[in-house]
């Protein structure tokens, strides 16, 4: 028996899918594919899978992460890709499928990157925004209570690119079980002062501390 | 539409699952190439409507014909349905996300009356036109199917053809003769005169009704060259009927997740409330190992790990064991779980429940129907008190502590004393419980009965009962609360208002029509959902147009008035149904059709004919 890591895509229609209905979605991908995936061996034994990072509902993302373990050897991680491949939905595609070399904990950042549909003003605005030396962000607690607290020291790195009719915004930030930070947070603050759209919002790379590719 | 504009339409909307498609196993064609184009929808939402078998069976069999493409529709609720109308958008195919006046043939299953609303709904914010008179064109032809069509006379002018019984057949000649049609550009009229004449279709508009000055229908007699009584279709062979290889796997978790494998249709049993097991006759069955295939196909296609063997009494097919038996051959190994529902409370043994080994230990359902024997004897549900009793017994032993009870308040001959044997039987199961030496510690029991207000259906030995006024329903809702003595039985039951409209639908005449198109305009929707439904909107549409909904739902007719769906021949006779009626009046039970031949007549449908002697003394 050993790890394997399958890292995906997840695009198109299928960005709909919640990250609830993706665990359901890949058992059954498993299934179809016929992968000899090790069971849970206790009173109700199901396909042992789990999701590094969920994501939310919406967003696209080019780095995604879904380990299990396999029990036969022989299958080697060609056998498993193409097995995937065939039984995958629409939307989703296999990146890669690997020997775990990290663990899940050390996941550490991610980077983002959201297509903005606005005017100059706008555009001038959204910089100026997150140029500030502080930008308080209101976030709902587990307990439905509404915290504050300034995001911008979270921000690890942005930058702006002009694109027709809009911007398109890169963000590296904190994500995993230690601190994670939904950009929507940020542009949803931003949106109570200027006028925009977020048309699409993308998952890229993720990373450990060191802002090692998190393999 | 585009994704695009998909994407702005499904903004701050929940579960957008429901509405794009693109779910795995979903058949694309080019839409360039094909001749046809039908849209399958579904009045009710996407969860309900993926649950069902028939759209899974009919969308498979429709897209394996070439030149056809099938896709599927559902109903949006309310927050897309805002966002639809900002956008100007109508309801659109899953599949190419084109809008439903795209399509050819527009197909609505009506699996409940309470969806009729939904159905015409559907097509106002798809700019369709309602009535079928003011849909000119062979596009956009409006179709029906489901149980519903048995009397769909209160939908009639909305309709342009219904399928009447079952559609496998009778929808691939449809089809196949809509595509001939369109290509040598004939009329809708000229379609619809030569789709007539296939077995199991009914237009409605070929059709005269005349009424009594009592408002009771006179006669209905074709206007044209159709058929004076349209049949319904029957499959005369199940093995080899068309089976879909695989479903359409959906991402939203839906109410019926999982793999369903047909193994028969009809039923022996002949309860008399029951519209299913009335219309669905003769029995005809699939055998074990084309059962066990099918099954086994769409497992393995799907990825499901659950499946469920759908018939109307499933301990009734008559290879069950050896069907349990080729199923758990491959199951066991795939890590498959098997569920049957629709299973009677008489052959729930312990050998049965250890081959379908990994029932979970939940709740268990049970289906009396009715608390006194005598009333069971009227509905002609053959099971005695002892056989519950016994059936509860071997599933508190086996470790469960909540049972759950399916009773209908509202029966013919029904007496406060028959209300109150539904209390006596709950409280027998309490008993019971507390009287096992080896119940299981520290657990208490609850008994759960649930009350559902029977509604007198077309096609039934009770189609000429008057169902029970609101008032008596609550009366005894009431009466039933009070006569119990414990805290250990739960009573619940449904909204008596929704039973009233179903009443009325499902017994309705076309003068209903009216009050359809009224409740339309008032934008009736989801009627079918208790928090959708508002009963003054239907109060409101009733009086507008001078009807009564009492004349349809509560009114005992008598067995020589002409009924509005008479001219629709469902295989079994009025005699019989007469004749059940009567025993029903005297409590007299009529044994299932193994024991003892009724004489319903179904069985001339059959193209092998029938070896039943007493079949053929009955017609």
């Amino acid at each position: 028996m050993r790890n394997v890591r399958l890292i995906y895509k997840k695009g198109g229609r299928a960005k709909y899918i919640s990250h609830l209905d993706m665990n359901r979605l890949m058992l059954r991908v498993i299934k179809r594919a016929g992968l000899p995936v090790w069971f849970t061996e206790g009173f109700n034994p199901h396909a042992f899978i789990a999701f590094a990072l969920p994501l939310s509902l919406g967003f696209i993302s080019e780095y995604d992460i879904c380990d299990f373990k396999i029990e036969d050897d022989n299958f080697s991680n060609q056998d498993v890709k193409e097995a995937l491949e065939k039984s995958l939905p629409e939307g989703i595609e296999v990146v890669d499928i690997i020997e775990p070399q990290m663990k899940v904990k050390e996941l550490c950042f991610a980077q983002f990157e959201l297509l903005i549909e606005c005017d100059e003003k706008a555009k001038n605005d959204l910089k100026e925004f997150l140029n500030q030396d502080e930008i308080i962000v209101e976030k709902m607690t587990k307990k439905k209570k509404f915290k504050t607290f300034d995001v911008k020291p979270k921000i690890k790195k942005f930058d702006f690119e002009e694109i027709e009719n809009g911007l398109k915004v890169s963000l590296l930030l904190p994500c995993g079980s230690e601190d994670n930070v939904n950009p929507m947070l940020i542009f949803d603050e931003a949106k109570k002062k200027i006028e925009f759209d977020v048309v699409l919002v993308k998952r890229g790379k993720l990373y450990d501390k060191n802002m090692q590719l998190f393999h | 539409m585009t994704e695009k504009q998909l994407d702005l339409l499904l903004k701050g909307v929940q579960k957008p699952g429901r509405y794009t498609g693109g779910e795995y196993n979903q058949v694309v064609k080019d839409k360039e190439k094909v001749d046809v184009r039908f849209a399958f929808c579904f009045p009710d939402t996407y969860e309900i409507g993926m649950s069902h078998l028939g759209i899974k069976i009919l969308y498979s069999l429709l897209n394996n014909i070439e030149g056809v493409w099938c896709e599927r529709a559902f109903a949006p609720l309310p927050d897309m349905e805002e966002n639809m109308k900002k956008a100007g958008i109508g309801v659109w195919g899953l599949e190419s996300l084109d809008e439903l006046k795209c399509f050819d043939v527009i197909g609505f299953t009506l699996q409940y009356e309470m969806c009729y609303t939904t159905m015409l709904h559907m097509l106002k914010i798809s700019n369709i036109p309602l009535l079928a008179k003011d849909r000119k064109g062979l596009e956009n032809l409006v179709v029906v199917g489901g149980p519903c069509t048995c009397n769909l006379e209160p939908v009639s002018d909305f309709v342009d053809l219904a399928f009447l019984g079952d559609g496998e057949d009778s929808m691939r000649e449809f089809i196949l003769l809509y595509k001939e049609f369109k290509k040598k550009g004939a009329t809708k009229q000229e379609f619809l005169l030569q789709a007539s004449k296939i077995n199991g279709v009914y237009i409605p508009s070929f059709y005269d009704v005349s009424y009594n000055d009592d408002g009771t229908v006179k006669e209905v007699k074709p206007n044209c060259d159709a058929p004076k009584r349209p049949q319904k279709a029957i499959v005369q062979d199940l093995d080899n009927m068309f089976f879909p290889k695989t479903f359409v796997v959906p991402y939203i978790s839906t109410v019926f997740d999982r793999a369903t494998a047909e193994v028969f249709r009809g039923c022996i049993r002949g309860c008399r409330f029951c519209q299913a097991g009335m219309m669905t006759r003769p029995v005809r069955e699939k055998s074990p190992s084309v059962v066990s295939n099918q099954a086994k196909s769409l497992c393995d296609s799907t990825g499901y790990d659950e499946l469920s063997l759908c018939s109307l009494s499933t301990s009734d097919y008559t290879k069950i064991e050896e069907l349990l038996n080729d199923l758990l051959d491959w199951t066991e190994q795939e890590k498959v779980n098997i569920s049957l529902p629709s299973m009677r409370i008489d052959a729930f043994s312990p050998e049965l429940l250890e081959k379908v080994s990994k029932v979970r230990k939940s709740g268990l359902t049970f289906a009396p129907e009715a608390g006194s024997q005598r009333m069971r004897n009227v509905i002609n549900k053959n099971l005695d008190e002892k056989v519950i009793l016994d059936s509860c017994k071997i599933a508190f032993e086996g470790g469960h502590t909540a049972v759950k009870l399916y009773f209908m308040l509202g029966l013919p001959t029904e007496t406060m004393e028959d209300i109150e044997a539904i209390g006596d039987l709950g409280q027998k199961i309490v008993d019971l419980f507390y009287e096992m030496p080896n119940k299981p510690k520290g657990k208490g029991v609850q008994v759960s009965i649930s009350l559902a207000t029977f509604v007198p259906k077309p096609h039934t030995p009770f189609q000429w009962f008057g169902q029970n006024e609101l008032e008596l329903v609550r009366a005894k809702q009431q009466h039933l609360v009070e006569h119990l003595t414990t805290k250990k039985i739960r009573v619940s039951w449904h909204e008596s208002k929704t039973s009233l409209l179903e009443a009325v639908l499902a017994r309705g005449d076309r003068k209903l029509n009216k009050v359809m198109l009224k409740l339309a305009e008032e934008d009736c929707c989801f009627d079918a959902w208790d928090e959708y439904l508002d009963f003054e909107k239907w109060q409101k549409a009733f009086l507008e147009c001078g009807l009564d909904m009492q004349f349809y739902a509560n009114r005992q007719r008598d067995f020589d008035e002409v009924l509005p769906w008479d001219h629709l021949d469902y295989g079994i006779s009025k005699e019989f149904l007469i004749r059940e009626m009567k025993k029903a009046q005297k409590a007299e039970v009529t044994q299932n059709c193994r024991e003892k031949c009724a004489g319903c007549g179904a069985n001339k449908m059959l193209e092998r004919g029938t070896d039943c002697a007493q079949c053929k003394v009955n017609l």
